[in-house]
């Protein structure tokens, strides 16, 4: 499976037109421009090829540009999105009782909507961070989704929105990091946010108290909470599979630490593959295993630092670092600090 | 306990996802277990724990799921996590009951989850399964035991009674599931089985007991006497506890497989009676008559 052909899920469709609509544009031409089937029917197996996503925010953000309505699409498009299709996931977000219960859809919103984005919620003493990472699996790095700058915005509006809804109007989310230079619409964020905004950052992030992590939220109702969760994770089961090699690689070192310091070979060989068919295949789904290993090993890192006492040099070499400045400098790359800053600011 | 013989998970074996099941539960009296708040409250304390014990088993079985390339395991992956849904779902509903009669069910629960959430943030993936898998050996015994021992229930309501052989049947019908996944997938030594099901032994009756005892104190009925009655009832030569205790120990034995042991008749006549007409406490009625 060549990196062009890797497919999304597509069950967001409906909430496309409504953004449109809210645009003033007919998205109807656009979809069938690029070969958009649109069929409720089938929604939930609805699926869509990584570039023709692509292609399709290009074109709606033209259109949208047209109407003179002055919107941005991806940022009407986060903001007017709702679970629709997925009523448990709304109801899950609405019964619970506080910000860090919520944060549990963001995995599942990874798995069900947008393979191509992971959120994770970091948090010191001061500040919760919502990260969005852009994983390297099935086909689904080459580059694009992590790119564009439309990615970030419309998943900040929608994170904003919910966070907003969940714990008030006028909440004090800190300040919205972006990955990307500011854009020729730069003047709009702010407007549009109501947050402080920086761009040319280390990694795409929203930053709010962590005291709001665990405010009680006024909605709580844990027993529809709790059966909404169960009909979730039924759902999640129906999920077809993650092919590819490096979706097996990266589960695999999601389930066992102690892989992430083994060689190539060793790792090849508990996948029953010869090196370099594994190699060959993770650089045909666009991926090396190096890029795989390092994000498994970081991944690892901020979770070791936030829950377990271990000290860095014995973790860098647990992690199979080479050495504790390799760890120091990679580790900083990815969260913007380095590992021993990053303990010092937890509890 | 005898019967079947097999090493492994029987050939086109099926796990059914059944859904939409009534059990009346408006209409089943406070103390449903013969009037008694011990053992009514025994099997409500675990009636507590189901849900969120249902959502972290779910969780650490979907751990290893895509690593499966086998279709049938996929499938019984899928069919597993859907029985447990529903019985996590059944046991919301009927726990929801509880609350009207004084139980602390939402701060139960919520401190069930954070123990829970510990574990899967503090322990390795394999551990959960192993505690997982434990967790599914404890109630394939108490299903086995409930569906062929007909005296156990026999002072319960039979609404109830029908509810617990549900969930009894389902239970045995995916008990070797997160058994196949953690030998087969995630590769565990004898240690590493046997890891989750220790630990639990002693914590599981632990935890049933703290929420027991706040429930009968909330009932006005926490007295020496019935604690001591009750325990007898369950440790007491005879007891529940050690009716299932030969079935409990053959898990440590080397090349225990879940489909080597365990009855199956009841089950057998419980299918017969439900698939005719979907109604799950007519079926429960006619296994309790027919192996009384
Ligand atoms: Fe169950
Ligand atoms: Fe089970």
């Amino acid at each position: 499976m060549g990196m062009n052909d890797a497919t999304v899920p597509f069950i967001t469709l409906p909430n496309w037109i409504k953004a449109a609509g809210y645009c003033g544009f007919n998205i109807n031409p656009i979809f069938s421009r690029y070969g958009v089937e649109a069929d409720l029917l089938h929604l939930e197996d609805a699926r869509i090829h990584v570039s023709t996503l692509n292609q399709l925010m290009a074109a709606c953000v033209d259109a949208a540009n047209t109407t003179g309505r002055g919107h941005h699409f991806p940022f009407i498009l986060g903001e007017t999105f709702t679970f629709e299709y997925l009523p448990e996931m709304e109801t899950y977000i609405n019964t619970s009782s506080s910000l860090r219960d919520a944060a549990k859809v963001l995995t599942w919103v990874h798995e069900l909507i947008s393979p191509f984005v992971d959120i994770q919620l970091e948090e010191d003493a001061r500040s919760a961070r919502m990260v969005l990472v852009y994983p390297p699996i099935g086909g689904l790095n080459d580059g694009s989704m992590a790119n564009l700058p439309y990615t970030s915005e419309s998943f900040f509006a929608t994170l904003l929105k919910f966070t907003r809804m969940l714990v008030g109007q006028n909440t004090a989310i800190r300040l919205l990091r972006f990955r990307h230079p500011p854009p020729s619409y730069a003047h709009l964020y702010e407007e549009f946010f109501q947050v402080p905004v920086a761009f040319n950052q280390e990694r795409d992030v929203m930053e709010l108290d962590q005291e709001l992590l665990d405010r009680p939220l006024l909605g709580a109702y844990p027993d529809l909470h709790q059966q909404a969760e169960l009909l979730v994770q039924q759902r999640l089961a129906r999920q077809p599979l993650w092919h590819g090699t490096a979706a097996q690689l990266h589960r695999l070192y999601q389930t066992n630490d102690a892989l992430l310091a083994q060689t190539l070979e060793h790792i090849a060989d508990r996948l029953n593959m010869h090196p370099r068919t594994l190699q060959r295949h993770l650089s045909q789904e666009g991926t090396s295993f190096g890029e795989l290993q390092t994000e498994a090993r970081l991944r690892a890192a901020v979770d070791a630092l936030q829950h377990r006492r271990e000290n860095l040099e014995s973790l860098s070499e647990r992690l199979g670092f080479s050495d504790r400045r390799s760890f120091t400098r990679a580790f900083k790359r990815w969260t913007g600090v380095s590992p021993s800053q990053y303990r010092h600011s937890l509890r | 306990m005898s019967e079947p013989e097999r090493a492994a998970t029987p050939e086109n074996h099926q796990i059914v996802p059944r859904k939409d099941l009534d059990f009346q539960f408006d209409q089943v009296p406070k103390y449903w277990f013969g009037g008694d708040p011990f053992k009514t409250r025994f099997f409500d304390a675990m009636s507590m724990l189901f849900p969120e014990g249902e959502k972290f088993f779910i969780e650490c079985v979907r751990d290893y799921r895509d690593q499966v390339s086998d279709p049938v395991m996929q499938e019984h992956i899928r069919d597993f996590i859907f029985q447990e849904g529903q019985h996590g779902m059944v046991h919301t509903r009927f726990n929801d009951r509880l609350k009207k009669q004084g139980i602390e069910v939402d701060a139960i629960t919520q401190k069930n989850k954070e123990i829970l959430a510990a574990y899967r943030r503090r322990t390795p993936k394999w551990f959960t399964l192993s505690l997982t898998t434990g967790g599914e050996h404890m109630t394939a015994i108490m299903a086995h035991n409930f569906l062929h021992r007909p005296e156990i229930f026999a002072e319960a309501d039979h609404r109830m009674r029908a509810m617990y052989y549900w969930h009894a049947i389902e239970e045995i019908e995916h008990k070797a599931v997160a058994f196949d996944v953690l030998q087969k997938i995630a590769g565990a030594n004898y240690f590493q089985r046997i890891a989750g099901l220790l630990w639990e032994t002693f914590l599981f009756p632990f935890h049933v007991f703290l929420v027991m005892r706040h429930m009968l104190q909330v009932d006005g009925q926490s007295s020496w006497k019935t604690w001591i009655k009750g325990f007898w009832w369950l440790y007491g030569p005879g007891g529940l506890y050690m009716k299932l205790l030969p079935h409990y120990l053959t898990f440590y034995l080397p090349g225990f497989h879940p489909w080597r042991f365990g009855r199956m008749d009841a089950m057998r006549h419980w299918l017969d009676v439900y698939d005719k007409d979907g109604d799950p406490i007519a079926a429960g009625d006619t296994v309790a008559r027919t192996f009384s």
